[in-house]
């Protein structure tokens, strides 16, 4: 029995920290510049403008709605706000739970109907340098901000819709 | 209800018809290596259903007895079960019976009432159920009675929600999963059908009794995970001044962000409560004052309580109970951090957001006992609840709900090997609230259950309950929940159970008609009048031994199959607002059924002496395996691993206790509720490890009779959280004094 004892006082002792701890100062995310190339739409046609990295590639309609519910798609500034209009380029410095993100861009709610895909267009990515047509992957780990993302909008000449 | 005067009277008026010119039975009980007197334990006469407890003389009397010959069991927490064979009635003036307890190394023989509606011994009951004595909810330097359950088996927290085995994830208390009784009748809120802890006397308790898995079958709604019963102290028979009064301090945080105050913050109370006798009447008043400056910022509480407790011997064989209990509270409205950073500090929404709180019951019992064979008792409660929130002296929302409710229950031995117990039950609710609205509700409910021996060895136990609820315009429900339970005695010490409960909860008001725009996070909530009552099904087998005499094992297997479980879904709707002029996004939450859930699990529990008792380990072990079944993912909020440990060293008057909790990361939480309150830093959370150390010493060898006690609540100051975004207690320390008189 004292061998229970012992066992249970180490198990205590190993197995304890301080439990949790302060986060640090940085918070893990990404920043760079969303610059538009083109001219932008009517106002009214831009109802929200958002900047989203997403966990999940390839994505469809069903997948964006599950996805930003369970946290796997981020979208900034925040789900009830968007990037301010006629503004470019635009600076930021987005916030991310550490994780490898498969597709990151910017993504226009132009439709009335906010749970229809046919409301929403991708209008700009982030492309993969080394091999054009395919997104870039960027890994975000704990107290690291990956600097220098750049995203490029040309809201009339969209690229390749996911949905 | 307009019915339940006359019959409660002609019921009153028939009992005391049949009450008989009977014999007693009394005697003195007595320690066999002290010879001090024992108060409490408890004197049964076997094949019938009367008893009685000693008091603080070690006297019992027990009338009601025809002629013949009895057996009668005297039982005592930690004392050998004594067995008095072919007694015989006398009159009163005859020599009382002298009895001399043993004290034996492990507690055992523990008397309950919630398992079947009746007293009984616990191991008899085909169900999981642990106790709390009130002696341990003062060596613990228990304050409101949800820290208490913390060191129960199987038992987990989500800060004030109890989750019995898993059966319940986080919704802010609304609609609790187990049901909670106060002296057997439900004390769940009207509006929002939930625990309010701080309602109940923590001074004022002789034990809670804690069943796990499904009940409905005795109890109805709400039952679907288990049953709390508290039960309320009996009164002394005698004058009795008691006190208990504590202070203590919250340790420094580890980090300077966390420390919002430059004052030290202190925790402290006290209660006082009296009690005598008058003729046939017996009394017991108490008053309680606590503040608590927390260690988070606008947290901190004032409440007054008020106990009284009167009961009137109509005869020996009828006894009228009352019981008052009310509490009045204000409370800062913390509801989650600001952000790990800033931990102790809430988000800036809440930050001058309060509650004032009102809430209380009355309660009235009759039991008439009309034979040894045939008891019943009849019950019936008011419990008020009124609470406003306020920002900044701009008040948000009110709420006032009332239920009435009453119970009543007849049981009749038809034999030495067969116990009937029929019942009714019905209650009315109403809620006034800008949060809620106004309505009405009101359900009924009939209840049977017989208890059979099938042979010396083996009991069997069946019994289903019909109820009918009906809230505000919606149409009334109808559930039926059936149970059966066995229990076979493989030897003295080995007893093996198997229990199948059913369980099921109507949806609360609060979850039916909320409708909120003002709330304390960004979140709008709606309504959603097409809920239906969650159900639930368990299935339990289990074995308790007595290995030897110094150790006492327990262990069960579960299976809990749960069905539309109604979860608060956070989610993105379009909606229009009364101060929007066109629809817009908005993060919404809905109160739906979502889950189909099945939880399986183990459960282990072993009590060992050592060295004639001055030391004695406890340990309870639970492993889930919690399963959302429509989303094929873990449940949120369930933990898959619990453990329990204390330790108790006794040396005379002196006493040192530690007790260590385990509680395994929780593999998943509400990311949506984190990503749309927002909660900033919601997902961090860790294991829980938590020591507590406590040491007590009774001053009565100096002729004072005072108890002193030291407590270390979190001793290792280990950060966590048991909720989203709220860091729980750092290391407390705490003295207590408490005495009687």
């Amino acid at each position: 029995m004292k061998i229970i004892f012992l066992l249970s006082f180490a198990f205590l002792l190993l197995s304890c920290d301080g439990g949790l701890t302060l986060p640090p100062d940085v918070e893990p995310g990404i920043a760079g510049t969303m610059t538009v190339t083109g001219p932008w739409p009517p106002e009214d046609s831009v109802k929200t403008l958002w900047l989203f990295a997403s966990q999940i590639f390839p994505i469809d309609s069903a997948k964006v709605v599950t996805g930003i519910l369970d946290g796997k798609i981020v979208v900034y500034p925040s789900l009830t706000t968007s990037l301010p209009y006629n503004v470019s380029p635009q600076p930021f410095q987005m916030a991310l739970p550490p994780s490898r993100y498969l597709y990151i861009g910017v993504l226009q709610r132009h439709g009335d109907f906010p749970f229809e895909a046919t409301s929403y267009s991708v209008v700009g990515v982030l492309w993969d340098e080394e091999n054009p047509s395919q997104p870039r992957t960027v890994t975000v780990h704990d107290f690291e901000v990956v600097s220098g993302i750049s995203i490029q909008v040309d809201f009339y000449n969209l690229p390749p819709q996911p949905f | 209800m307009k019915l339940a005067v006359p019959i409660f009277l002609a019921v009153v008026l028939i009992s005391g018809a049949s009450a008989q010119d009977s014999r007693f039975i009394h005697g003195v009980v007595h320690d066999a290596d002290s010879h001090q007197a024992l108060e409490g334990a408890n004197v049964v006469v076997r094949g019938t259903f009367l008893g009685a407890a000693t008091d603080k003389n070690g006297a019992f009397r027990i009338s009601g007895l025809s002629g013949g010959r009895y057996t009668v069991v005297i039982s005592m927490v930690g004392y050998e079960p004594f067995l008095l064979e072919n007694v015989e009635p006398t009159l009163p003036d005859a020599a009382p019976l002298e009895i001399m307890l043993r004290s034996v190394p492990i507690e055992t023989e523990q008397i309950v009432v919630t398992a079947s509606r009746r007293a009984q011994n616990a191991r008899e009951v085909p169900v999981s159920i642990s106790v709390i004595t009130a002696s341990t909810l003062a060596a613990r330097n228990i304050i409101t009675m949800n820290e208490a359950l913390r060191y129960v088996p199987g038992v987990n927290m989500l800060q004030d929600q109890v989750n019995i085995r898993g059966s319940s994830g986080y919704s802010r208390g609304v609609g609790s999963r187990v049901l909670l009784l106060l002296d057997g009748l439900p004390f769940l809120t009207g509006d929002t059908g939930e625990i309010q802890w701080e309602t109940l006397p923590v001074g004022e308790v002789e034990r809670i009794e804690i069943v796990k898995g499904a009940g409905s079958a005795l109890y109805g709604s709400s039952a679907l995970g288990g049953v709390i019963n508290v039960l309320t102290r009996p009164i002394p028979d005698g004058p009795s001044f008691k006190f208990r009064m504590f202070s203590g301090l919250y340790g420094k945080p580890p980090y300077e962000e966390w420390r919002w105050s430059e004052k030290p913050r202190f925790t402290s109370g006290v209660v006082a409560g009296y009690g005598d006798r008058i003729g046939s009447l017996q009394y017991l008043v108490s008053v309680g004052r606590t503040v608590d400056e927390s260690h988070k910022e606008n947290d901190t509480y004032h409440r007054w309580t008020v106990f009284t407790k009167a009961q009137y011997d109509l005869s020996e064989e009828s006894r009228l109970s009352m019981v008052f209990n009310m509490l009045r509270r204000k409370h800062g409205n913390y509801f989650w951090w600001r952000s790990l950073r800033e931990a102790t500090a809430p988000a800036d929404i809440q930050r001058n957001g309060s509650v004032e709180s009102t809430r209380g019951n009355l309660s009235v019992g009759f039991r008439q006992t009309i034979n040894e064979r045939l008891f019943y008792v009849v019950k019936g409660m008011y419990f008020g609840n009124f609470w406003r929130d306020d920002s900044a002296g701009h008040v948000n929302n009110v709420s006032a709900s009332h239920i009435f409710q009453g119970d009543m229950q007849v049981t009749y031995g038809i034999s030495d090997n067969n116990i009937l117990t029929v019942g009714i039950a019905g209650n009315l609710d109403q809620v006034r609230s800008n949060l809620f609205g106004d309505h009405k509700g009101y359900g009924f409910a009939a209840y049977v259950q017989e208890e059979i021996r099938l042979h010396k060895d083996l009991h069997a136990t069946a019994g289903v309950r019909y109820d009918v609820q009906k809230a505000s315009v919606l149409s009334a429900e109808g559930r039926l929940s059936p149970k059966l339970g066995l229990t076979l005695a493989i030897s003295e010490a080995t007893t093996l159970r198997g229990s199948l409960g059913s369980g099921f909860r109507y949806p609360s008001i609060g979850e039916l008609f909320v409708s909120s725009s003002t709330n304390v996070s960004q979140l709008i909530i709606l309504p959603n009048v097409n809920l239906r009552p969650e159900t639930s099904v368990t299935a339990e087998l289990g074995v308790s031994a007595r290995v030897t005499n110094f150790l006492d094992l327990d262990g069960a297997v579960f299976w809990n199959e749960f069905r539309d479980l109604i979860e608060p879904s956070v989610k993105i709707k379009s909606i229009r607002l009364p101060t929007d002029t066109v629809e817009s996004d908005r993060a919404v939450v809905e109160f739906e059924n979502v889950t189909k859930a099945r939880i399986q699990g183990a459960e282990v529990g072993v009590k060992i002496s050592w060295w004639e008792r001055i030391l004695t380990t406890d340990i309870g072990y639970t492993v889930l395996w919690p399963e959302d079944v429509a989303q094929g993912t873990i449940l949120k909020f369930r933990p898959r691993h619990i453990l329990q440990t204390s330790a108790t060293w006794i040396m005379g008057d002196l006493k040192c206790s530690a007790d260590y909790r385990f509680i395994s990361r929780v593999d998943q939480i509400d990311d949506q509720l984190v990503a749309l309150a927002p909660i900033v830093h919601g997902q961090y959370r860790v294991p829980i490890h938590v020591v507590d150390l406590r040491g007590s010493a009774a001053l009565r060898a100096w002729g004072i009779p005072l108890q002193i006690g030291l407590h270390v609540n979190n001793a290792l100051n280990y950060q966590y959280v048991e909720l989203v975004g709220n860091l729980a207690a750092p290391r407390v320390f705490s003295i207590s004094i408490e005495g009687s008189f």
